[in-house]
C-alpha cells in the first residue's frame, strides 16, 4: 500500500516537475562534471548512455569538453577521444591526463589527404573502434567526434546501445551542424541519433571578451552558451517529459600560451616596423 | 668513395641496403653444412664460425680439416675463407685473420708464444683504453702480459681485464653441440580456389588450433605469426602479424588474424595457406593474487588485460600509431608545441623539447571552479583552406591576398564574411635550414549578421555558418597567400 502511494507520488511529481526526478541509482551512474551549469539541475552525462554534443563547427563544445576531460582524468577516470578526421592539435590537449591520474588517449583516423580526397568512408573505422572501446570496459568516457558527417545509422546505433548497456561507459557524440546553429534553432531536438539519452547544444554568443596587449587585441574569446535538452535526458531513462531547457553562459578564462623560453624575437628589420 | 662516384666507375652497380636477416640466414645455412666436418659448432658475428677440432687425428688430422673446410665454403660460394686452429677460440680467430696463408695452425700449448709479438690493437679494447695502454708504452701482447693482472685491476676499465684474459689464451668460449631448431608451421593446400573470408577463417582456425597445441606441448607462446597465401605455387600475399603480448590462445590468435584480413583484404583468390609462428618465447605464468582484499589490484589487472586485447585489435586494423596520447613540447611553432605519441611506443620525436611544466603551471595558474581551461580548442583544416581576404570595407572584390595587411572580410566555404574582430598578428618564423616557415597568425571573429551582400554573379543562398565563428587566419609570407588553418571550437 505504501509502495503504491510512493509510486503515485513519484508520477505526480514527475508531471509537475518534469526532468527533476532521479530514479534510484541514476545519481551513482551520473558523471559529475564539476561545472555548475551542467550539474546544477540534473546530470548531463550518464554512464551506459549516449549523449549528443551538438553545435556549429565553431561553437565552444570541444573547449567545454576539454575542461571536463581534464577534471575527469584528475579524478581517475579513463577517457578516449576518437578524432575521426585528425583535426585535434596535440598542444591543446597536453594538460589533460598528463599527471599520474586517469589516462587520456586519442584515436586518430590516420587518413591521408589522398584518401580524404578519394572519399574514403573513414567513419566506418571510427564507429568500429568506438564499439570496441566501449566493449573493452577499459574507459569511463568514450568521445566520438563525427564532425559534419555525424550520421549514425539505426543498425550502428543499436550496436552501440547494446555495447553501452553491457559496459560502464558514457558515450559522447560530438557533431557539427552549421545549418541548425542559429540562435532561434538552438535547443530544438533534431538529433541524428534516434534515441540519444541527452543532448547539449552549444554556440558562441555576445559578449566577446578581448584581451589587449601592447599594440592591440591579442586574444578574442566569445562567450559559450550551452543549452541542455533535459527532456531528452529523461527520455533516455525511460521517463517522458516536456522540452524545458536550461541556458547558462560561461566566459572562459583566457591566458596567453606561455613557454619556458623567451618570446620569439621579432626579426623584421627596423624599416619594415 | 660515395655511391655516385662508384656508379660513375661502374654503371652496373646496384645499391642494396644491409639486411641483417639475410646475413643471419646465410650464416645459419653454412653452419648447417659445417656440421658434417665437426659435431661442435658455434657462430659469432656474420662470417665467423668456431668448430671443435679435437679428436680428428684418425680422420686425417688438422691439416685435412682445414682443406675440407675451405672446400666446403667454396662450394657454398665463399671462396675467400681463412682457417685458424689453436688451443682457444680467440687465438684461433687471430690465426685465421692472416692474409698470407689460407690456414694457420698454432701448435698445441703455444698459443701465448703465437700471440706474444702481435700488437694489442688486435685485442677487443675500447679506443680510450688502447690509447692509454699505448701511452704507457704497452704496444704488444707480450708487453701487456709482462705485467701481472693485479696491475691493471682498479686502474683500467673491465675491457682491459677481459682483454688480458684473452691475451693469456684463456678464452671461455667453446663451440657446443647444435640444438635442434624448433619450427611451428602448417601448410594447407585446399585444392581449389577460395576467396571467402568466412571459409578462410574456418581453415585458419583449424591451423591455429594445431599450432597452439604444439606450442602448448613445448611450453611456448607465439610472439609473431606469418601468414602466406599462394595461388598455384605463386606467393602473392605475405603478412607478419606482431602480437603485443605472447599468446597461445587459439581464439585470440584467430581474432587477430581476422582483424588483419579485414583491414587488409586479400587481392585475389588463393589455393594454399602457410601459417608460421615466426617468433615464439617461453610461456609466462603469472600468479593470481590470492591475498584477501586485493580486489582493486585484480580489477586493475583485468582492466590491463582488456586494454591489451583492445590495443591489439586497434593496431591490427588501424595501425600501431592510431592510438596516441598528447605530449607537450617546448616549440614555438604550432605544429611543434605538442606531439602525438603512440601509446605502443615510448620513442620520442626528434623535435621533442621537454617543457618545464612547473613554470607553466605557475604562470597559468589554476582555473576557478566554473572556469574553463585557458584558450579555445583549435580544430584544424587538413590541409589548410586557402581563402581570399579583403582589407577595405565596402569593396568586396578587392582581394589583397598578394599583400599583407589586416583583413576585414574573408571568404569561407564559398561566401564572404565580415571579420568583426581580429587580433594583432602573431608572427612566427623558423626552420630556415629545412623548409622555411614565415607566417602571421590572426584569431578572427567572423560575423554572419553583418555579412556582405553577394556579388551579382553568385546567387543569394542561406548561409550555413553560425552567428559567431572564431577562426585561425594565417598569412603565409613564403607563399604570399591567406589560409584558414582551423576553427576554434
Amino acid at each position: 500500500m505504501v509502495q503504491v502511494g510512493v509510486a503515485n507520488l513519484r508520477k505526480e511529481l514527475e508531471q509537475l516537475f518534469p526532468g527533476k526526478w532521479l530514479s534510484p541509482g541514476e545519481s551513482v551512474r551520473a558523471l559529475k562534471t564539476g561545472l555548475s551549469f551542467l550539474d546544477v539541475l540534473s546530470p548531463a552525462l550518464v554512464r551506459r548512455h549516449l549523449t549528443e554534443w551538438f553545435g556549429s563547427s565553431s561553437s565552444g563544445k570541444t573547449s567545454v569538453l576539454r575542461t571536463l576531460c581534464s577534471r575527469w582524468c584528475a579524478s581517475g577516470l579513463n577517457i578516449v577521444y576518437i578524432d575521426t578526421f585528425d583535426r585535434l592539435l596535440a598542444s591543446d590537449w597536453c594538460d589533460v591526463g598528463n599527471k599520474n591520474e586517469g589516462r587520456f588517449w586519442v584515436l586518430r583516423g590516420g587518413v591521408t589527404i589522398l584518401e580524404r580526397e578519394a572519399g574514403l568512408d573513414y567513419t566506418k573505422n571510427a564507429l568500429w573502434a568506438c564499439e570496441q572501446l566501449i566493449r573493452s570496459q577499459a574507459f569511463d568516457v568514450v568521445i566520438l567526434d563525427l564532425a559534419e558527417r555525424g550520421v549514425i545509422t539505426s543498425s550502428v546505433h543499436a550496436r552501440l546501445k547494446r555495447s553501452l548497456e553491457r559496459s560502464n561507459t558514457s558515450l559522447i557524440v560530438l557533431r557539427d551542424d552549421d545549418s541548425l546553429s542559429s540562435d532561434s534553432e538552438m535547443g530544438k531536438f533534431s538529433s541524428p541519433v534516434s534515441s540519444a539519452a541527452g543532448r547539449v547544444d552549444f554556440g558562441f554568443v555576445e559578449p566577446v571578451r578581448i584581451e589587449y596587449g601592447v599594440d592591440g587585441p591579442i586574444s578574442i574569446t566569445p562567450t559559450i552558451r550551452s543549452t541542455i535538452a533535459r527532456a531528452i535526458l529523461r527520455a533516455g531513462m525511460g521517463v517522458s517529459g516536456g522540452g524545458k531547457s536550461l541556458e547558462v553562459s560561461v566566459s572562459p578564462y583566457v591566458s596567453n600560451r606561455l613557454f619556458t623560453h623567451p618570446p620569439v624575437p621579432d626579426r623584421r628589420t627596423s624599416k619594415k616596423r | 668513395m660515395t655511391f655516385t662516384e662508384a656508379r660513375a666507375v661502374c654503371s652496373q652497380l646496384i645499391w642494396r641496403a644491409y639486411d641483417d636477416k639475410l646475413y643471419k640466414s646465410a650464416q645459419k645455412k653454412l653452419a648447417g653444412e659445417l656440421i658434417a666436418l665437426s659435431p661442435r659448432i658455434g657462430c659469432a658475428e656474420p662470417g665467423i664460425f668456431f668448430l671443435d677440432a679435437q679428436g680428428l687425428d684418425h680422420l686425417g688430422g688438422e691439416g685435412k680439416l682445414c682443406r675440407d673446410l675451405l672446400k666446403l665454403a667454396s662450394r657454398n660460394g665463399f671462396v675467400d675463407g681463412r682457417v685458424g686452429i689453436a688451443g682457444c677460440a680467440f687465438t684461433a680467430r687471430i690465426a685465421s685473420s692472416s692474409l698470407k696463408k689460407r690456414w694457420t695452425i698454432v701448435p698445441a700449448g703455444q698459443d701465448c708464444d703465437f700471440m706474444a709479438p702481435l700488437p694489442i690493437s688486435l685485442l677487443p679494447l675500447s679506443p680510450e683504453s688502447l690509447a692509454n695502454l699505448e701511452a704507457l708504452g704497452i704496444k704488444t701482447i707480450a708487453q701487456m702480459l709482462a705485467l701481472p693482472k693485479v696491475s691493471y685491476e682498479g686502474r683500467f676499465s673491465s675491457d682491459v681485464i677481459s682483454a688480458y684474459e684473452l691475451a693469456g689464451a684463456s678464452d671461455p668460449f667453446s663451440p657446443s653441440l647444435p640444438f635442434v631448431e624448433k619450427s611451428f608451421d602448417v601448410f594447407f593446400d585446399i585444392g581449389s580456389a577460395l576467396d571467402s573470408l568466412k571459409e578462410t577463417l574456418f581453415i585458419l582456425k583449424s591451423m591455429l588450433d594445431k599450432l597452439s597445441a604444439e606450442l602448448l606441448k613445448e611450453g611456448l607462446s607465439a610472439d609473431e605469426l606469418t601468414l602466406r597465401f599462394y595461388n598455384d605455387n605463386d606467393l602473392f600475399d605475405e603478412r607478419a602479424i606482431k602480437l603485443l603480448r605472447p599468446s597461445v590462445n587459439s581464439r585470440f590468435l584467430l581474432d587477430v588474424v581476422r582483424l588483419s584480413l579485414e583491414s587488409k583484404p586479400l587481392k585475389r583468390e588463393f589455393t594454399a595457406i602457410r601459417l608460421i609462428v615466426s617468433r615464439f618465447s617461453r610461456e609466462a605464468f603469472e600468479q593470481i593474487h590470492t591475498k584477501l582484499g586485493s580486489s582493486r589490484n585484480n580489477e586493475k589487472e583485468v582492466n590491463d588485460n582488456s586494454v591489451l586485447l583492445l590495443m591489439q585489435r586497434l593496431s591490427s586494423r588501424l595501425g600501431e600509431t592510431a592510438l596516441v596520447r598528447p605530449l607537450a613540447s617546448d616549440g614555438h611553432l604550432i605544429e611543434n608545441s605538442g606531439f602525438w605519441q603512440p601509446v605502443l611506443s615510448r620513442s620520442l620525436p626528434s623535435e621533442f623539447l621537454p617543457v618545464d611544466s612547473a613554470y607553466v603551471d605557475k604562470c597559468l595558474g589554476t582555473p576557478g571552479k566554473d572556469n574553463l581551461m585557458p584558450g579555445l580548442v583549435l580544430k584544424r583544416h587538413v590541409p589548410a583552406m586557402p581563402v581570399f581576404v579583403s582589407s577595405v570595407k565596402g569593396d568586396s572584390d578587392s582581394s589583397l591576398s598578394a599583400s599583407h595587411s589586416v583583413p576585414t572580410a574573408v571568404t569561407y566555404k564559398g561566401q564572404w564574411y565580415q571579420i568583426s574582430r581580429v587580433t594583432m598578428p602573431e608572427r612566427i618564423s623558423g626552420l630556415w635550414w629545412e623548409v622555411p616557415v614565415r607566417k602571421s597568425y590572426y584569431v578572427a571573429l567572423l560575423d554572419k549578421l553583418s555579412r556582405r551582400k553577394p556579388s551579382r554573379s553568385t546567387p543569394d543562398k542561406k548561409s550555413d555558418l553560425p552567428a559567431f565563428m572564431t577562426v585561425l587566419l594565417v598569412f603565409d609570407h613564403q607563399e604570399q597567400s591567406w589560409y584558414v588553418e582551423g576553427v576554434f571550437d
